[in-house]
């Protein structure tokens, strides 16, 4: 898909990574990935993470196809040349997907996309609308042809459970109340797991300190 | 996620193998691995020992925990708590299934250590999808119940509650495996949170596959209850509305609405 290959197109931040490990690079795609999966909103893009691993990806494939046929470093590369292309593809794949289903919502916050979802989203957004127009609303009495987005737009769950892992120490998270109507505190130990509300973590997942399951 | 993906995340632990051939260190992009020498251990990502074995050109020694006494331990220690005691690894599961699956020969009384950790042979995923961890000891009621419940989602639901009752019986009799127990409290302390109506609970020392298991039914429920609370609220505090009688009724309200939507949730589950 074009929208794929554009959103890691470029990103100047890049090359502050060849400090990094591959391996670095890669933890934090997978992190990046399974965040993404259980969280109920977009998060920040990662793109300069994806790039910097396409990059690699790249590099590796070049270096297997200069190998000798046969060799036994093939077969274990292109082994795990598959598994990171299905981690970023997936992990791609699932943003897009929440900007299909939260367009206009995810729009507002153009900062959490990268160049290439920017202009996914907004082509998205156009042919919605034109299609709305086309097929529906051009036939209705003038006074309701308008599009009011505020009024229609798909809004992620944010008090929705998740599960998860602490990964710092976050001590006075306060909770919802439960049943009675109480505001809980808790505090969130190292390495503890736990099913919550993602409304009062959010933040702490976009800082990293909490990694979802 | 499904299990396949969990699975995927398993194959990233490191095994000890016993290579068979010689060859220097390879430099892949998750780290180096080798040098291998032959008849030497050496450690290897999960993915990689089992593509080496296929090609007959290892032996996977089994990690330390998957032993048939360390694993009665384990299983000892896990009836004794009451709450879920520490799995000697993230993914026990999925790695015993995986290295029973590709190695059995390199393993030392395979078919006890099936039994203690409950990996059929033909590991059927039916078993850790949705909720339905069923003993051997409760199939032929449960695949009735199954069979029943596709009429009436609600009846089914109720009965299925019932089961860890059952468990704790079948633990009683020491029957039951690591997982059925821990899918058993499991339930018991889901349906607990549930009915607590918290909305935090701690879930320390659940595996992946575990967390798997709950995943289309808890957080969905959660939520559903969640939604209820709230307009249970807004209900309570608008002013002069309803009588205070009516206003009384609604937790029971609540809380069967949560039942029954969790139940009709569950049938879908199941009929994936």
């Amino acid at each position: 898909m074009d929208v794929d290959s554009d959103a890691v197109a470029s990103d100047p931040e890049a090359s502050e990574d060849e400090i990094i490990t591959a391996q670095k690079v890669l933890q934090t795609l997978e992190e990046a990935w399974l965040n993404e999966k259980f969280c109920p909103e977009l998060l920040p893009h990662q793109s300069d993470v994806v790039e910097c691993m396409m990059e690699q990806v790249q590099q590796m494939e070049d270096n297997i196809r200069r190998l000798p046929r046969g060799d036994f470093r093939v077969v274990v590369h292109r082994l795990e040349l598959d598994r990171i292309r299905y981690v970023i593809s997936n992990y791609l794949r699932l943003r897009l997907e929440k900007i299909e289903a939260f367009t206009a919502h995810i729009l507002e916050r153009e900062n959490d996309l990268s160049p290439g979802e920017c202009r996914f989203a907004r082509e998205y957004l156009a042919h919605l609308e034109t299609h709305l127009r086309h097929l529906a609303l051009r036939h209705m009495p003038t006074n309701i042809q308008d599009l009011d987005h505020s009024n229609m737009t798909a809004k992620p769950n944010t008090s929705s459970f998740v599960f998860l892992r602490v990964k710092g120490e976050v001590s006075g998270v306060v909770i919802e109340g439960d049943s009675n109507n109480r505001d809980e505190e808790i505090d969130l130990e190292t390495g503890s797991q736990h099913v919550m509300q993602y409304r009062p973590v959010a933040e702490l997942v976009r800082a990293g300190s909490i990694q979802l399951i | 996620m499904d299990p396949a993906e969990v699975e995927f995340l398993a194959e990233k632990e490191m095994v000890s193998i016993i290579p068979n051939f010689n060859f220097d260190r390879i430099f892949l992009i998750s780290g180096e691995i080798g040098p291998f020498r032959a008849g030497l251990p050496v450690k290897v990502p999960i993915w990689m020992a089992i593509n080496l074995r296929q090609r007959q050109k290892c032996r996977i020694i089994p990690p330390d925990w998957m032993d048939v006494d360390k694993l009665l331990e384990v299983k000892e220690i896990e009836s004794q708590s009451r709450f879920f005691t520490k799995m000697p690894s993230e993914h026990y599961m999925v790695e015993a299934r995986l290295l029973l699956g590709a190695a059995a020969e390199d393993i030392t009384r395979t078919d006890e250590i099936r039994t203690v950790l409950k990996v059929s042979k033909p590991f059927g995923y039916a078993h850790t999808c949705g909720l339905g961890a069923v003993s051997r000891t409760q199939c032929q009621g449960w695949s009735y119940l199954r069979d029943y419940s596709f009429v009436e989602n609600e009846k089914y639901f109720v009965s299925y509650m019932k089961l860890p009752l059952l468990c704790i019986v079948a633990t009683r009799a020491g029957k039951l495996d690591i997982w059925d127990m821990r899918m058993s409290k499991l339930r018991t302390s889901v349906d607990a949170f549930i009915r607590s109506g918290s909305t935090h609970a701690r879930l320390d020392h659940l595996t992946q596959m575990e967390l798997c298991s709950v995943r289309p039914l808890l957080p969905d429920a959660l939520d559903q209850l969640h939604r209820l609370q709230k307009i249970k609220k807004l209900f309570t505090m608008s002013p002069g509305q309803g009588n205070p009688r009516r206003l009384r009724s609604i937790p029971n309200e609540v809380l069967s609405a949560g039942l029954v939507l969790l139940g009709k949730e569950f049938a879908i589950i199941h009929k994936k």
